[in-house]
């Protein structure tokens, strides 16, 4: 019974900043960052001069690409805090990096793909950063997969964690060989032109405006797992308390004490 | 140029529409689930105050 | 039977606190997740005192026994055995515990007395031939000592396990429903063979037949309604035998050597996995060439490299799951994570029969594509990638497959989480044997060869880390 008041008095989900004075806040200069990012991308930064306007496209493709990697850099920071302290917190933050850098990486994937069709004339090549992205992608659908198929919420946890730092460790290691191998089957490669100073400040308020907004999502999906994980305890309390019910409605019921 | 625009429209609109659904989505479910957890809550005070009276 | 002795005498190691019980639950919550089967039991128990915790079904006996047994986490409260805190120092307490639960947790391939030896190297027992014989005399399994586990009764595994558990001389022995599965005879035997096993180890056994409970326990404890509604109290003087002793830790590599060659045996036995996985690999090579057939022609070493190492790929995914699979479902990875060894020697093991495994399908695999593409594959370079792409690809997929094996769907997920984290093994595979067949200049290949070693020193380091926290919460 101590388990269930325990429970009981821990504080309720704390509102998610959409509703706050603090969501009035974020959300403002969120769209404020994506309108000044948006104008910067059309019409501030100029055409290049070899892809014309196509390169419009790679600021935010270049935006995404470095989130995703920093959402599951989160992942692995987050799940070594978890194996080490045990807080079902560092786990709740793993998961929510690790859907929101998914997300990421599939948005990096489509967009250099629809940027590689109208520059290079194909949808793919195994260019080692593609490859890599892609590599990366796969091995973070596996983590969410493999959640999904464990019962158990320690185990889950316990089994996720180690495989966010698998994921991550991997990534170098994918990197190297994809660069390697490469050179068996040269590829087109990237055309580099300079850049010029409005590019630059282009790129970096786009960059952070995607970061923000990154942020955002994995705080709104982290206060989601969170008030998961608090549902899924209070139903076996609401368990607990059934089975107590049932038995004491036998006899003499053992009174809880402090 | 118009191609290229095209194209341009197509990425980023991509993106948005993934993002923006994404946080519609989370934030909904947010509701969905803390609406729930208020409800299992009240059960259990009520289930706490019968037993006593 | 020969006591004289007044007060526990310091169990063997790391004893701080002589003066305290063999078994201590303080306000000790077990359960699952957060769902609590048993509420704050305190009890106590002294070197030499056996205690029953009666009640019926689904009172959460073998919930607590399993608790106490360092299989599952509690949920609150504390349990020492002896100075010892059950959850703090896990490995140093389970030299202490012996175990017999409901299923037996013995080795079917291996014979009575085999088991027996295995886990008095897993244990350090010192005299382990005799202390074997003693145990196997004790319980009157004598004359079945060369039997294997497989071929014994329902009762004589009972009784086995009972000498398994025991075997160590722990200082708390815990039987759940030992009555389960044992005749009369047996029953009414059981504080002899306990007397004779374990002199002085305390006894904790749960049973819902409160005969059982009378003849083999001095003392009992109710389990009612998710509680102990109520416990005799303590014998002032309990009897006391000869203190327990329990074995000396046993090294990293020992262990790891016991269990390699505890595996080898099994497999040599039961020649589960050879011919499977030799079969899978000879319709796989042979669809892939039959596929090929026209890219053959022109290319040969490409298609060598490709069809050789995604095979492979394949023939050790299902190696790997189904060798932690394996011992899964015949509950003795259970055994495993009672004895008081260093988890990863586990993992070890395993990759070690892995790696043989995938090294001899890779070979016949290697004759077989020689013939079918007409190519000499029987050569320093190819071999030397051969070696190395398997030590890479075991490792990668031992390590997923202890992981999938906590899951529901360990077959399905299998592919998923090792594909992708095998792709650069791949790579360097092709590219090493592409380099050697096509007759590049020497040491073209050296380069993937270092990456395939560094792929599997990551992520043995990796594995022998994070294994632990894998199996044991």
């Amino acid at each position: 019974m101590s388990l269930a008041s325990r429970a009981l008095r821990r504080r309720t989900v704390r509102q998610p900043p959409l509703f706050g004075w603090r969501g009035l806040v974020v959300y403002t200069s969120l769209l404020i960052l994506m309108g000044a990012a948006l104008y910067m991308i059309f019409i501030y930064a100029p055409a290049e001069r070899v892809q014309g306007d196509a390169h419009r496209l790679l600021y935010g493709h270049v935006a995404v690409a470095w989130l995703a990697f920093l959402a599951f850099g989160i992942v692995a920071l987050a799940s070594v805090m978890y194996l080490w302290r045990r807080n079902p917190r560092w786990d709740s933050l793993a998961v929510a990096s690790a859907e929101v850098g998914v997300l990421f990486t599939t948005l990096t994937l489509a967009s250099g793909s629809i940027w590689g069709r109208h520059v290079w004339g194909v949808w793919w090549t195994w260019d080692p950063r593609l490859t890599t992205t892609l590599v990366l992608w796969f091995i973070y659908v596996a983590y969410l997969a493999l959640r999904m198929y464990i019962d158990n919420v320690d185990t889950r946890r316990r089994v996720a964690a180690i495989f966010g730092i698998v994921g991550v460790v991997d990534v170098p290691i994918v990197w190297y060989s994809v660069e390697w191998w490469r050179s068996l089957h040269p590829v087109q490669s990237v055309t580099r032109a300079g850049l010029t100073l409005e590019m630059v400040l282009t790129l970096v308020v786009t960059v952070v405006a995607f970061t923000v907004f990154c942020f955002v999502l994995i705080r709104q999906r982290y206060l989601l797992e969170r008030a998961s994980d608090e549902g899924e305890g209070l139903r076996d309390i609401v368990r607990n308390r059934h089975d107590e019910l049932r038995l004491a409605g036998a006899g003499s019921a053992p009174e809880a004490g402090e | 140029m118009t191609q290229e625009l095209v194209f341009l429209f197509i990425g980023y609109a991509v993106i948005w529409v993934l993002l923006f659904g994404y946080l519609v989505f989370v934030t909904g479910r947010i509701r969905g689930v803390r609406d729930a957890v208020r409800d299992m809550r009240q059960e259990l005070d009520a289930q706490r105050r019968q037993p006593s009276e | 039977m020969n006591s004289v002795a007044t007060r526990p005498t310091p169990l063997a190691t790391g004893e701080p606190d002589t003066e305290s019980p063999a078994l201590t639950l303080s306000r000790l919550s077990v359960g699952f997740g957060r769902r609590s089967v048993l509420r704050e039991v305190s009890l106590s128990l002294n070197s030499g005192e056996r205690v029953a915790l009666l009640g019926p079904n689904g009172a959460g006996k073998t919930t607590l026994l399993r608790t106490l047994a360092t299989l599952q986490p509690p949920l609150s409260g504390q349990a020492r055995v002896g100075g010892t805190d059950l959850v703090g120092s896990k490995r140093v307490a389970r030299r202490h515990i012996g175990f017999v639960g409901h299923t037996p947790h013995l080795i079917g391939h291996l014979t009575a007395r085999e088991n027996l030896a295995f886990l008095t190297s897993l244990y350090g027992v010192a005299n382990a031939d005799s202390r074997v014989t003693e145990a196997l005399e004790v319980v009157g399994l004598a004359d079945l000592a060369d039997r294997r586990a497989r071929e014994l009764s329902r009762g004589q595994l009972q009784r086995l396990s009972l000498a398994a558990a025991a075997l160590h001389h722990p200082a708390v022995l815990l039987l759940d429903e030992p009555d389960a599965s044992l005749d009369r005879d047996g029953v009414r035997a059981l504080p002899a063979m306990l007397d004779a096993l374990c002199p002085g180890s305390a006894v904790l056994l749960s049973t819902h037949d409160p005969e059982v409970a009378a003849q083999v326990a001095g003392r009992r404890a109710v389990v009612d309604r998710g509680r102990v509604v109520q416990a005799d109290q303590p014998m002032p003087n309990p009897a006391i035998g000869k203190a327990p002793s329990s074995g000396t830790a046993t090294s990293f590599f020992g262990a790891a050597w016991t269990l390699l060659r505890k595996d080898a045996l099994v497999e040599w036995r039961a020649r589960e996995q050879a011919p499977a996985l030799l079969a899978f690999a000879l319709l796989i090579t042979v669809l892939f060439d039959m596929a090929f057939v026209i890219l053959a022609a022109a290319d040969a070493p490409a298609v060598a490299a490709g069809v050789a190492w995604s095979t492979l790929l394949l023939v050790a995914s299902l190696s790997g799951v189904r060798l932690f699979g394996s011992e899964r479902d015949a509950n003795t990875l259970t055994c495993l994570r009672l004895a008081p060894i260093d988890q990863s020697a586990v993992f070890v093991a395993k990759y070690v029969v892995l790696v043989a495994h995938v090294l001899v399908v890779g070979l016949v695999q290697l004759a077989l594509l020689s013939a079918l593409l007409d190519l000499q594959l029987f050569q320093g370079g190819m071999l030397a990638t051969l070696g190395l792409v398997t030590i890479a690809l075991s490792a990668v997929t031992a390590m997923q497959s202890a992981l999938a094996l906590q899951s529901r769907a360990r077959e399905m997920l299998m592919p998923l989480l090792a594909v992708p984290l095998a792709i650069p093994v791949m790579l360097a595979g092709v590219g090493a044997t592409l380099e050697t067949l096509q007759g590049a200049p020497a040491g073209g290949a050296a380069p993937w060869l270092g990456l395939l070693a560094v792929v599997a020193a990551v992520f043995l380091a990796l594995s022998v880390l994070l294994y632990p926290h894998a199996v044991d919460g």
